[in-house]
């Protein structure tokens, strides 16, 4: 028997709020779904998630959307403020309030920062579960928690690796949640390469001061190409520059060369959050190490692992 | 020189020395300055009713310069303690009755602060339309004091952003 009702919190919107125990229950727990799926086909029949994307996403929502229907529920919600009452200006106070009357269960996403946690203080008024799905630049929770699953899948341990973080490390909510993450483990060197104009929040970097990663800022992927464990890449996102030019002239030097990666370890991953633009060209696609179509599907097993913990009833045989 | 400076500071005292009937007195201010964040902390302006004495840099033995303020007819009620915390911590309100000290308390850092001052973060949660209240942990026990956000997480000076105090 797994117990799924172990989790120290009710709601998941941040990776801060969780435990080294909370994350490893759900990671052992998406693992037993990968293995023998069919044996959650019902759980959460009856079961009704609300989706309320106020950003345009295509993974996280469709694998959400798909990890409730694996479970047996049924899903519903809006992906854009077309055709709802947020045209009409409606706030997230009153379209979440309305939500918790109506679902069991409840995923935003949302461009403010605090957004997720707000939702949650007024659905746990009515009982009812949240998980973010991307708060702003804050937090990515479920995004990270399928990059160490990846991780820990490949390489069976999350301590003792060199990790490289590439591109936006600034405005990238995955990076936050995936740095608050491996630092709930063992110690890991993390390489942090960007421009200096999209380096770690100063926020996030007071958060990671007490903890036992190593960070190594460079701004050169050369530096570290024959070290990485693994590579996570990020989109540069041109709006984030204070001037255009300089994005013409750094996004060259944060984009991942077929020719550069000769020199990387065979047994290594590149990852992505995707969606990709220019940085990863669809050569990297055909090299070993590239795994984030791979990391991309564990989403579907790291939700439905989440949803039957925060929605499900009892534990399961 | 050190007879000037007695006669200074005998001016001063002078100046200070009138007690007055019912209401507040917050000394040992510092540093010098802080008086007008506490005026501010509580809602004094042009409007407000009751005789205020504002006395700035006065000579202090033990901290050198300091700042005290007395305020006619203000009662514990109306205090926003914790307000007062973030802006003039380390010092102490004595409240008056007919002339006399009935109480006295030291102002305190509290460690957890919600709904006195607005979030910075332009793209926090609590800047909107919203059903919530600002809500932030402090960061350090003495002045300056930092908040950190804890909707957005933005981390911020009190005193850089007394503007934002509701």
């Amino acid at each position: 028997m797994v117990d799924n009702q172990v989790l120290s919190t009710s709601h998941l919107v941040a990776i801060r709020y969780l435990s080294e125990h909370d994350i490893l229950r759900i990671l052992d727990y998406a693992t037993l779904i990968k293995q023998h799926p069919s044996n959650f086909h019902d759980r959460l029949k009856g079961k009704i998630l609300a989706l309320a994307f106020w950003e345009p996403s295509t993974r996280t929502r469709l694998s959400f959307e798909i990890a409730m229907l694996r479970l047996g529920g049924s899903v519903t919600g809006f992906s854009s403020s077309v055709g709802t009452s947020l045209e009409k200006g409606e706030s997230l106070s009153d379209t979440i309030t309305m939500l918790a009357n109506y679902a069991d269960g409840i995923v935003i996403r949302h461009p403010l920062r605090g957004s997720a946690k707000l939702a949650a203080e007024i659905a746990q008024k009515f009982g009812v579960p949240v998980i973010s799905g991307g708060s702003g630049s804050q937090e990515h929770p479920t995004q990270a928690l399928l990059d160490i699953f990846t991780i820990r899948e490949f390489f069976g341990r999350l301590t003792g690796l060199n990790i490289a973080l590439m591109g936006d490390l600034r405005y990238s909510r995955t990076i936050s949640s995936l740095l608050l993450a491996l630092s709930k483990f063992g110690r890991n060197t993390i390489n942090l390469i960007s421009h200096p104009s999209l380096r770690l929040q100063e926020e996030l970097r007071l958060d990671l001061q007490e903890t036992n990663l190593e960070l190594i800022e460079t701004e050169d992927l050369s530096d570290v190409i024959s070290e990485f464990d693994v590579l996570y890449v990020t989109r540069l996102q041109k709006e984030r520059f204070p001037d255009p030019m300089l994005y013409q002239k750094v996004k060259g030097s944060f984009q991942l060369h077929p020719s550069l990666l000769k020199s990387a370890k065979d047994r290594s991953l590149i990852l992505h959050p995707l969606p990709r633009v220019d940085e990863i060209p669809y050569e990297i696609d055909r090299f070993p190490q590239a795994k984030y179509f791979i990391q991309a599907k564990n989403g579907v097993y790291i939700r439905m692992a989440i949803l039957d913990h925060l929605l499900g009833d009892e534990s399961v045989e | 020189m050190n007879l000037l400076n007695k006669k200074e500071e005998k001016t001063e005292k002078e100046l200070i020395v009138a007690k007055i009937d019912n209401g507040i007195v917050i000394d040992h201010i510092t540093p010098p300055g802080r008086a007008f964040y506490a005026l501010k902390a509580l809602n004094i302006d042009e409007n407000f009713p009751h005789s205020v004495f504002v006395a700035i840099n006065l000579p202090s033995r033990k901290f050198g310069r300091k700042d005290l303020l007395k305020i006619r007819n203000m009662k514990r009620e109306d205090l926003n303690i914790e307000k007062l915390g973030l802006l003039i911590s380390g010092s102490n309100i004595a409240y008056i009755k007919d002339y006399m000290i009935i109480e006295k308390e030291k102002i305190k850092t509290p460690k957890r602060i919600s709904g006195v001052i607005k979030c910075p973060g332009l793209n926090c949660i609590t800047s909107r339309h919203e059903d919530v209240d600002p809500e932030f942990i402090v960061l350090n026990e003495h002045q300056p004091i930092s908040l950190r956000c804890v909707y957005c997480d933005a981390i911020f000076n009190v005193h850089e952003h007394i503007s934002l105090m509701l």
